[in-house]
C-alpha cells in the first residue's frame, strides 16, 4: 500500500496553482512599483 | 432546537440584515446592480469568487473526487487557471471599456459596443442568460435541497421549498450592494471551512501518510491523477478501475469547464463593479488565491470521505456526511452555513443578473420610458419568476454536478467568444457577435440532447465555444469596417482612463 501520492498527482495538483498565485503576485509588484515611479 | 439549527438562524439572520441595510441605501438601477462601481479590490474579489463557487464547491466537486478519486481533480486545474486568464485578460480591459460606453450589464454592453439600434443583440443576450441561468438557479435549488434534507431530517420537496423562501426573500431584499457584501462574508466562511475540515480530518487520521495508505488500500488507482476510476454504491467492491485509464477527450472535457469563466456574466459584472481599473491586479491576487486553496481543499474532502465515510449512496453529501460524523454540533453549524453560504452567494447573484437581463435587457424593449422605480420592482417581480421556474426544474431531484456543468457549458460558449473578441478584435461587427453568441448556446442545447454527439464524452463547452470562435470571425470578416466612433471608443479602453 502506498504511503505517498504519485508523483504525477503531486506535480499536477500544485504546480499550476503555484504558478498562477506567483504570476498574479508579480502583476501586483510590477502595478506597486509603477505606481510609485 | 439543535446547536446547528441555532447556529443557521443566526447565519440566516445575519445575511437577511446586512441585505436589508444595502437595500435602504440603494436609490438606482446602476446602484442595485453595480453598487455605482464603488467596491473595494478584496469585496470584489472575495465577491467574485463566492458567486463563481455554488453548491458545486462543497457538494459537486468533492462528491466526484470522492466517486472517482484525483482523477477529478483536472475540473478543479482547468477552473483555477481559467479564473486567472479571466482576471488578467478580460477585467481591466472590460471594467474599462464599460465604463467609456456606459455600461451596466452584459446585454447593455453589447448593445453599445457594436451600436446596435436594432436592439436583437439586446434581446438575445437577455433571452440566452433567462434560459441558462434558470438551470443554473436550479441547481442550486437541488444543493439547498440536499442540505436542508440532510441537516433537518426532512423530505427532499420541503427542503427544496424550504430554499426557495431564503434565498428569494434575501435576494428580492437586497441588490448588487448587499450580494456584494453578503457574498464577500460568505467567501470568507467557504475558505474557512475549507481549510479547517479537510485539515482536521487528516490530522486525526494520523497524517497524509495514513491517508493515502487507506486510500490506496480501497484503490491505489483513487490516488493516481492519470487513472480512471468508477463508483457503484450497489456493488461488492465500490470503486472499481476502469481500464483505459484517463484519456485524451476525458482529459479536456475536464480542463475545458476554465473555458467557461469568460462568459460567466455574474462574475463579469463584479469586474464591471470595481472601483478602478487600476486595483484588478491586486483582486486578481485574492482571487486566485482563494480559490487554488479552496478547489486543493475541496479535493481532499473528497478524498478522506472515502476512507473515513461509509460508502455513500449520495456522494454529493460527503461534506455533509463529514460534518456530522466528525464535529461537535454547534462547529458543525457553522460549517453547514458555509455551504448554505455557497449555495445562496451564486444563486443571489445570478438572479440579480437573471433580472437585470429581464428588467434592463428585455422589459425596456417595449417600454423604453419605464422609469428607475418601475425597473426596480420589474427585476424584483423576475427574481422570483425565475426562482419558481427553477423550482420547478429542482423538485426532480439529480446532480449538481451535472445541472451545473450544462448551464455552465451555455453561458461560457455563448458569451465567452463574444466577450473575447468584443474586447481584443476591433473588427468585431454585431453580426459576428451575434452569430457567435447564437452558435454556442445551439451547439451547446443539440450537443447535450442528441445521442451521438453526447455519447462521444467531450463536453459540450469544447466543440460549442470553438464553433462560436469560428463563427464571429468568418462573419465578422465579411461584414463592414467598425465606424470611427468605435475604433475611438476601442482605443479608448486600452489605456487607464483619465479618473483612474
Amino acid at each position: 500500500m502506498k504511503s505517498s501520492l504519485p508523483f504525477f498527482t503531486t506535480f499536477w495538483l500544485l504546480a499550476p496553482s503555484l504558478a498562477i498565485v506567483i504570476l498574479s503576485l508579480i502583476n501586483v509588484i510590477k502595478k506597486e512599483t509603477g505606481d510609485n515611479e | 432546537m439543535s446547536p446547528e439549527i441555532i447556529t443557521f438562524i443566526i447565519y440566516i439572520g445575519g445575511m437577511m440584515g446586512i441585505g436589508y441595510y444595502f437595500y435602504k441605501q440603494n436609490e438606482s438601477t446602476s446602484d442595485y446592480f453595480l453598487g455605482d462601481r464603488s467596491l473595494n479590490p478584496y469585496v470584489t474579489a472575495l465577491s467574485a469568487q463566492a458567486s463563481d463557487m455554488s453548491g458545486w464547491l462543497l457538494m459537486g466537486f468533492p462528491g466526484a473526487v470522492y466517486a472517482g478519486g484525483f482523477n477529478a481533480m483536472w475540473i478543479g486545474i482547468g477552473l483555477a487557471i481559467g479564473t486567472y486568464l479571466n482576471w488578467q485578460f478580460v477585467g481591466q480591459r472590460l471594467r474599462r471599456y464599460t465604463e467609456v460606453i456606459d455600461a451596466i450589464t452584459i446585454a447593455d454592453f453589447f448593445e453599445k459596443r457594436f451600436k446596435d439600434n436594432s436592439r436583437v443583440l439586446r434581446i438575445v443576450t437577455g433571452l440566452v442568460i433567462l434560459v441558462f441561468f434558470t438551470i443554473y438557479v436550479s441547481s442550486g435549488l437541488v444543493a439547498g435541497g440536499k442540505l436542508f434534507e440532510s441537516l433537518l431530517n426532512i423530505d427532499y420537496t420541503i427542503a427544496v421549498y424550504f430554499s426557495v423562501v431564503i434565498v428569494g426573500l434575501y435576494t428580492v431584499l437586497g441588490g448588487y450592494l448587499a450580494v456584494s457584501w453578503t457574498d464577500f462574508v460568505q467567501g470568507g466562511l467557504m475558505f474557512i471551512a475549507l481549510i479547517i475540515v479537510p485539515i482536521t480530518v487528516i490530522t486525526n487520521f494520523g497524517g497524509f501518510a495514513e491517508v493515502w495508505r487507506a486510500v490506496s488500500s480501497v484503490n491505489p488507482d483513487l490516488l493516481h491523477a492519470g487513472k480512471s476510476v468508477t463508483f457503484d454504491i450497489g456493488a461488492d467492491v465500490q470503486w472499481i478501475s476502469a481500464g483505459s485509464g484517463l484519456s485524451f477527450i476525458g482529459l479536456i472535457s475536464l480542463l475545458g469547464w476554465g473555458l467557461g469563466y469568460f462568459g460567466m456574466p455574474h462574475i463579469l459584472v463584479r469586474f464591471m463593479g470595481i472601483k478602478s481599473a487600476k486595483q484588478i491586479p491586486r483582486s486578481q491576487f485574492v482571487a486566485v488565491t482563494w480559490v487554488t486553496i479552496s478547489l486543493i481543499g475541496a479535493v481532499l474532502v473528497g478524498i478522506v470521505g472515502i476512507v473515513v465515510l461509509e460508502p455513500l449512496p449520495d456522494s454529493e453529501k460527503v461534506f455533509l456526511e463529514l460534518l456530522d460524523k466528525l464535529f461537535s454540533p454547534w462547529v458543525s453549524g457553522v460549517f453547514l452555513a458555509a455551504v448554505l453560504a455557497a449555495i445562496m452567494s451564486t444563486i443571489d447573484s445570478q438572479l440579480l443578473v437573471s433580472s437585470s437581463a429581464l428588467a434592463e435587457d428585455l422589459y425596456t424593449v417595449f417600454r423604453r420610458d419605464a422609469g428607475q422605480k418601475e425597473l426596480m420592482w420589474v427585476s424584483r417581480g423576475a427574481v422570483i419568476v425565475i426562482i419558481l421556474i427553477g423550482l420547478i426544474f429542482a423538485l426532480s431531484g439529480g446532480s449538481v454536478l451535472n445541472i451545473v456543468s450544462y448551464a455552465w457549458a451555455g453561458l461560457g460558449a455563448s458569451f465567452g467568444p463574444a466577450i473575447i473578441f468584443s474586447l481584443f478584435w476591433k473588427q468585431t461587427t454585431k453580426n459576428g457577435a451575434l452569430a457567435g453568441i447564437v452558435t454556442g448556446g445551439a451547439t451547446v442545447l443539440i450537443w447535450k440532447n442528441v445521442g451521438v454527439l453526447a455519447g462521444t464524452g467531450l463536453y459540450e463547452i469544447i466543440p460549442a465555444f470553438a464553433l462560436s470562435v469560428l463563427a464571429i470571425y468568418f462573419v465578422s470578416a465579411a461584414g463592414k469596417d467598425p465606424t470611427k466612433q468605435v475604433v475611438k471608443e476601442f482605443e479608448t479602453a486600452l489605456k487607464p482612463l483619465k479618473n483612474e
